[in-house]
């Protein structure tokens, strides 16, 4: 035996959160069940309900705006019985530029243009966005593709009420949809006359699915963090010269790699399956960093609170499924009633999806996604502040005598 | 004598209303091991738990002696001293035996060759090097107890703290662990043992406190505390019309005594153990946790 007490060696507190979290990491790596729902789970979700948001959807009374570039009679009879349409909240806008703001903005669900040439007896072939476009009304919908199911409500409402403005019945022969150019906004290669394309279904459900491997990451690791109290690990670690600080350091920023990773594998599932391009690279990796510090911080918040592994498993999932329904992550916010989208506001879920939707598709660059990235660090740093000094008492400390 | 390597000093720790230790002062000195034995709820847990930075006292304190003087356990250096192995094995089901001594031997500073070296030296200790690339979640309770003995010990720390580290195990596996615990007296560690099993704390200490209701009840050599509490013993006197016990009280008169009795088939004396010590001082109820 060779045991000699020797001088104490300590390690660096950066070195010693290193050790621990790559400890976290692979531990994470060789738990397979955390790993279906840190990883595999968003990614179904987000194939699926791309799927779905792809195709047509639940009709409901959907904001419209108008412009009318025609200037005919018969386009202000259109724009006249679109206003008084009680399906549709139409308005008139100024000029495209404006409309296409409003759609970006989530102000409109689409933005109808009415293209000099909707008077004309044959409509010309209209070519748009260097894409040629089948013989057709003058008529182009600018859509938000996470509100697929409200344009395609729209367009049940703008075609007859075109046909019935152009030529006095509310129908005509052919395909109906050929006749109105769709054009979903953002991603997605918009083909004129083609419906919401693949790619605009799948802008909106990859970040959800970006959003369910964070919350899945978040939860995986409050559960490790309750485990070790558990086990036991926690108080050996905890009088290692790393002590807490090091330990909580390390595992929350293991948890916010885990996010990062899981956001960078969905981009790029996006990206090289679904032809999703992001807009703006640098908020992409912005937003996926504050979501990860946010969520990372809920993580230690939950992991400080919960007493038993159960405990922060039904704690975490019943906290964050609140959030992720109201943020967002499983129904479109435009498709809830206007008091509960309001209110919806309030999830950091809804802040992270505006964030990364700004950074995929929408547009509007940092002024309009910085006050989410705010929102979400400032959450991770306050939630990780109350949930530290929690966590402080995981040892044998909390909740009553210890097993002396 | 040597200086100490851990000392309580007047140390008292509160739940609420309820108190767990009450004033101890103990101290634990290099190449000596110290039982600590009390029945379920006497406090030794608290006293492990306080002496590894775990827990704060509510009043006195701990000091841990360190090349940079005597310092509280939750300071880095001080921590850096302690070896702790606790109730549970507390060690990574997922990961390998090996790769748990990597990440507590990594967090302790040693790197490298050293690292390697000495985590084999840890394993080959605790008869566990065949298995050091199994996962430890294969292994049974008693290879995971002397698993976390050698991660205890794999910083070769001054002060080891063994929070009953033989429970529940079979007595090949509590043999190995003791044999472990002769060895770190012999190269010079301080070490603590929280134990029930008073025979092998009574064959392995070198002092033993008994505590109960978190105060000190006495501190002594084994021997000692039995001549103290329990007395040299009873003796059997067999002879050719049956048989007698008495309780000795001058064990030479006694025996010579006893040697005079006409008939005498068997003479046999009993010497009580340090269990004898733990019910005289400790009563015979049955405690609660």
């Amino acid at each position: 035996m060779t045991h000699a007490p020797r001088p104490p060696q300590t390690l660096a507190l950066p070195r010693a959160v290193a050790t621990l979290a790559l400890k976290d990491l692979r531990l994470m790596w060789r738990d397979r069940v955390g790993l279906v729902f840190t990883v595999w789970f968003p990614v179904c979700f987000a194939a699926l309900f791309g799927a779905v948001l792809s195709g047509p959807g639940v009709p409901q009374r959907a904001p419209l705006a108008l412009v009318d570039r025609d200037g005919s009679a018969e386009s202000a009879a259109l724009v006249a019985r679109l206003l008084a349409a009680p399906e549709a909240r139409a308005w008139l806008a100024p000029d495209e530029d404006h409309a296409r703001r409003q759609v970006l903005a989530k102000r409109a669900a689409a933005a109808l243009i009415i293209d000099p040439g909707f008077a004309k007896p044959d409509p010309p072939t209209h070519r748009a966005h260097g894409a040629a476009a089948p013989a057709a009304l003058a008529l182009r919908l600018l859509t938000d593709p996470s509100r697929a199911p409200e344009a395609a409500a729209l367009r049940g409402v703008i075609l007859p009420a075109a046909l019935t403005a152009r030529w006095g019945a509310p129908a005509l022969a052919g395909p109906p949809r050929a006749l109105i150019h769709t054009e979903p906004l953002g991603p997605g290669a918009p083909q004129l006359g083609a419906p919401p394309s693949a790619g605009g279904g799948y802008a909106v459900s990859v970040p959800q699915g970006m959003l369910w491997g964070v919350m899945g990451a978040a939860m995986a690791f409050a559960g490790s963090l309750v485990a070790e109290r558990r086990r036991g690990t926690l108080a050996r670690l905890r009088v290692t010269p790393a002590g807490l600080t090091g330990l909580l350091v390390a595992k929350h920023a293991a948890c916010a790699v885990t996010c990062m990773g899981v956001c960078a594998l969905m981009v790029l599932l996006g990206v090289g399956l679904a032809g999703l391009r992001p807009v703006d690279w640098p908020l992409l990796v912005a937003a996926s960093a504050c979501t990860s510090l946010g969520f990372a911080g809920l993580m230690l918040l939950i992991a400080g609170l919960a007493t038993s592994e159960p405990a922060a498993s039904g704690m975490g999932w019943g906290v964050l499924m609140l959030l992720a329904m109201l943020g967002g992550a499983t129904v479109p916010r435009a498709l809830m009633p206007p008091w509960l989208s309001d209110l919806a506001g309030l999830s950091p879920v809804a802040w992270a999806l505006d964030a990364f939707e700004h950074a995929l598709w929408r547009g509007g660059g940092w002024p309009a996604a910085t006050h989410q990235l705010v929102r979400l660090a400032a959450l991770g740093v306050l939630a990780a502040a109350a949930g530290a000094p929690a966590a402080r008492y995981l040892g044998p400390a909390r909740r009553g005598a210890p097993d002396t | 004598m040597p200086e100490p390597a851990l000392i309580w000093d007047s140390v008292s720790a509160r739940y609420g209303r309820r108190t767990a230790l009450d004033a101890l002062s103990l101290s634990l000195a290099p190449g000596t091991v110290t039982g600590l034995l009390g029945p379920n709820g006497a406090g030794k847990s608290t006293a492990i738990a306080l002496a590894a930075g775990l827990l704060r006292p509510t009043s006195g304190a701990v000091r841990v002696r360190t090349p940079a003087g005597p310092l509280p356990p939750t300071h880095r250096a001080a921590r850096a001293m302690i070896g702790l192995c606790p109730q549970s094995p507390a060690l990574y089901d997922a990961l390998t035996a090996r790769e748990n001594l990597a990440l507590l031997g990594a967090l302790y500073g040693l790197r490298g060759a050293a690292l390697t070296a000495r985590a084999a030296e840890c394993l080959e200790l605790v008869a566990l090097a065949p298995r050091a690339a199994d996962r430890v979640g294969s292994f049974s309770q008693g290879m995971k107890r002397r698993l976390s003995l050698a991660a205890a010990l794999l910083h070769s720390p001054a002060v080891v703290l063994l929070d009953e580290p033989t429970a529940g195990l079979d007595p090949h596996a509590r043999a190995a662990i003791l044999d472990a615990v002769s060895a770190l007296r012999s190269a010079g560690a301080a070490v603590l043992l929280s134990t029930h099993l008073l025979p092998e704390a009574e064959r392995l200490c070198d002092t033993a406190a008994i505590i109960d209701h978190g105060r000190l009840l006495d501190l002594a050599p084994p021997r000692q505390l039995i001549d103290r509490h329990a007395g040299p013993g009873r003796l059997t006197v067999r002879h050719e019309l049956g048989q007698r016990t008495v309780r000795v009280g001058d064990l030479p008169a006694d025996l010579a005594a006893a040697a005079a009795t006409p008939g005498l088939l068997e003479l046999r004396l009993e010497r009580p153990g340090l269990e004898s010590v733990f019910l005289t001082l400790t009563g015979r109820a049955p405690r609660d946790q």
